[in-house]
């Protein structure tokens, strides 16, 4: 299968049952919105070491947001609800409630909770005040600027982590190129997010290493460097390899993401720079979520 | 003293005939008879799941209606007596006139609608109770008296006109909403909990801080939420519909080391609402 003159790859990238949670940051404006949520997802790119993988989903007007002021839907994604529970207090306590007039919200509703203003109360040092509003409650803790708001807690709901594209190209300029289409593409849809820096990752991982600490390491056999050395996957036109990590809350929802990066990306750049578009995959037997690329396509 | 109608709630009454419905005999049988000496009892057309009473007349001798409710609907078309609600837990009572004093006391849920005005010591607690209204949202169109919401915990009261003495006294937590000014005994000995009146208070408690011109990042949430309980036209509802206004705030009550809060806005607009 083509498109646009590119060729994909029979292959499927192979995801993950993961847990996952949607806050709501607010601020006075977009702007200290913006930064709580860039310094919140930040160090959240990947589970191998981050803990949790976290991006922006959304940027929200005053109009979507539960006080009336700008705001940014934020997606975080872990192995485990334990995992979550532990990253999310402790990223928003430190990157939230520090950040200049912004409020904090759950996003999302469910039955198993994950504390938020439960644990950052006890900043108020007894002056803080709950609120309880429509069967929700709400924790005012006075800081610098007046007073922190934030939900008692979010919940947590099944999601997808790991579906993914590798884009193999020719130079690694025309793989930026179409990298950068892809996941611009792919900002604008809901329930998704991208959690490596600009959406791509150049150290696509294997399972495991020859050093007994690490559990994950260099995929060599897309290391266009290596290609003579170890065992590669890559013809002689292929120079660069980016991949786009995708997280999403469905399966749907991800492969609607695959088709618009795929999309975008063969768009992008001129036929021939772009030599394939294939997927990363553990041979079936870790995730059960499958994403066929030529399925995704239909 | 009035009647005492424990028994008239929508979920007691709503599996029983017409006929075995006016056999029963009211709290003090002796003295008051039965349901039927007092009403004509009919079964209207079925178009909802939810039980539904409807009690039509002059109910102002009938105390402690919806008593212990905890499901369904009940209508009162016209007034009602001392303790309506008393205990209630769930479902939704609506008098389309007044309530006597004592109503909503110890309240734990559900939802108690007035269009006309409450009488006093609405959502306070039984004898004997720390505790007045627990949870549940209390509407009021028009005025209540003293002692408003005393030792309330949690939930919302909001009342669309003026109030008496002592509302929000010995406040635990919850809202009261009030579309009028409140008195100088307005949130005596409050822990917790937040007072909202449309107009100044005519003079803050001691225990008071002197008010600020700062408006609470959760005010936004809480006025949504407000505008959907207040009655509409309300003088209350009239003050939250206007956009914007800034807000004063006084924290108290520091007698007993409250971190209670009053707030009003700072623009008078209960003058461009005339009650």
């Amino acid at each position: 299968m083509n498109v646009k003159g590119v060729p994909l790859d029979s292959t499927f990238a192979e995801a993950f049952d993961m847990q996952a949670t949607r806050l709501i940051i607010t601020a006075m404006d977009q702007y200290w919105a913006d930064q709580a949520a860039n310094a919140f997802v930040g160090f959240g790119t990947s589970v191998i070491a981050c803990g949790v993988e976290m991006g922006v989903e959304q940027v929200l007007t005053p109009e979507q947001t539960p006080d009336g002021r700008p705001g940014v839907a934020v997606l975080a994604f872990a192995v485990s609800g334990k995992e979550l529970e532990k990253q999310i207090p402790r990223r928003a306590g430190q990157c939230i409630l520090t950040c200049p007039t912004t409020a904090l919200f759950a996003g999302i509703t469910g039955k198993k909770p994950i504390p938020l203003g439960k644990t950052l109360r006890f900043f108020g040092d007894g002056y803080q005040i709950s609120k309880r509003i429509a069967g929700r409650r709400y924790w005012r803790i006075p800081v610098m600027d007046g007073e922190f708001l934030c939900e008692e807690q979010t919940y947590r709901v099944p999601g997808i982590g790991g579906g993914n594209l590798l884009l193999l190209g020719s130079h690694v300029k025309s793989v930026s190129r179409a990298c950068r289409a892809a996941v611009a593409a792919i900002a604008p849809l809901p329930s998704v997010i991208t959690p490596f820096p600009g959406g791509a990752t150049r150290s696509g991982s294997k399972v495991g290493s020859k050093y007994d600490s690490l559990f994950a390491s260099t995929n060599q056999a897309y290391c266009p460097t290596l290609r003579g050395v170890a065992a590669s996957v890559l013809d002689d036109h292929v120079n660069a390899v980016l991949e786009i990590v995708i997280d999403g809350l469905t399966a749907e929802a991800i492969s609607s993401a695959m088709r618009a990066a795929i999309v975008a990306a063969c768009t992008e750049v001129n036929p021939g720079e772009l030599v394939a578009i294939s997927a990363g995959n553990y041979g079936g037997k870790l995730g059960r979520h499958h994403f066929h690329l030529h399925q995704v396509m239909q | 003293m009035g009647t005492t109608a424990r028994i008239l709630q929508p979920c007691l009454l709503c599996h029983l005939t017409p006929a075995q419905v006016q056999r029963l005999p009211l709290e003090d049988a002796q003295r008051f008879g039965k349901i039927g000496d007092w009403f004509d009892v009919s079964i209207g057309p079925s178009e909802s799941t939810v039980h539904q009473l409807v009690l039509e007349g002059d109910c102002s001798g009938l105390d402690f209606v919806g008593h212990s409710m905890s499901a369904g609907t009940l209508l009162v078309v016209g007034d009602v007596g001392r303790g309506a609600a008393w205990q209630m837990s769930g479902g939704q009572m609506q008098v389309s006139g007044n309530v006597g004093s004592h109503a909503a006391t110890s309240m734990t849920g559900g939802a108690l609608r007035i269009d006309g005005s409450a009488g006093d010591f609405l959502a306070g607690p039984a004898p004997g109770q720390r505790v007045g209204l627990a949870t549940g949202s209390i509407r009021i169109a028009g005025g209540a008296g003293d002692f408003l919401g005393r030792r309330m915990r949690s939930g919302l009261i909001a009342v669309g006109g003026s109030v008496g003495q002592y509302p929000g006294i010995d406040m635990v937590a919850g809202t009261i909403a009030v579309g009028g000014a409140l008195p100088e005994t307005a949130g005596w000995g409050m822990k917790r909990g937040t007072l909202f009146c449309g107009s100044p208070p005519e003079k803050l408690a001691g225990g008071f801080s002197h008010p600020r011109l700062e408006t609470p990042a959760v005010w936004p949430l809480l006025r949504w939420w407000l505008r959907q309980r207040a009655a509409p036209g309300s003088l209350l509802d009239l003050i939250l519909q206007t956009q914007g206004f800034p807000l004063y705030r006084s924290l108290g009550d520091r007698a007993t080391w409250g971190m209670g809060e009053i707030i009003w806005p700072a623009t008078e607009l209960s003058s461009v609402f005339p009650a």
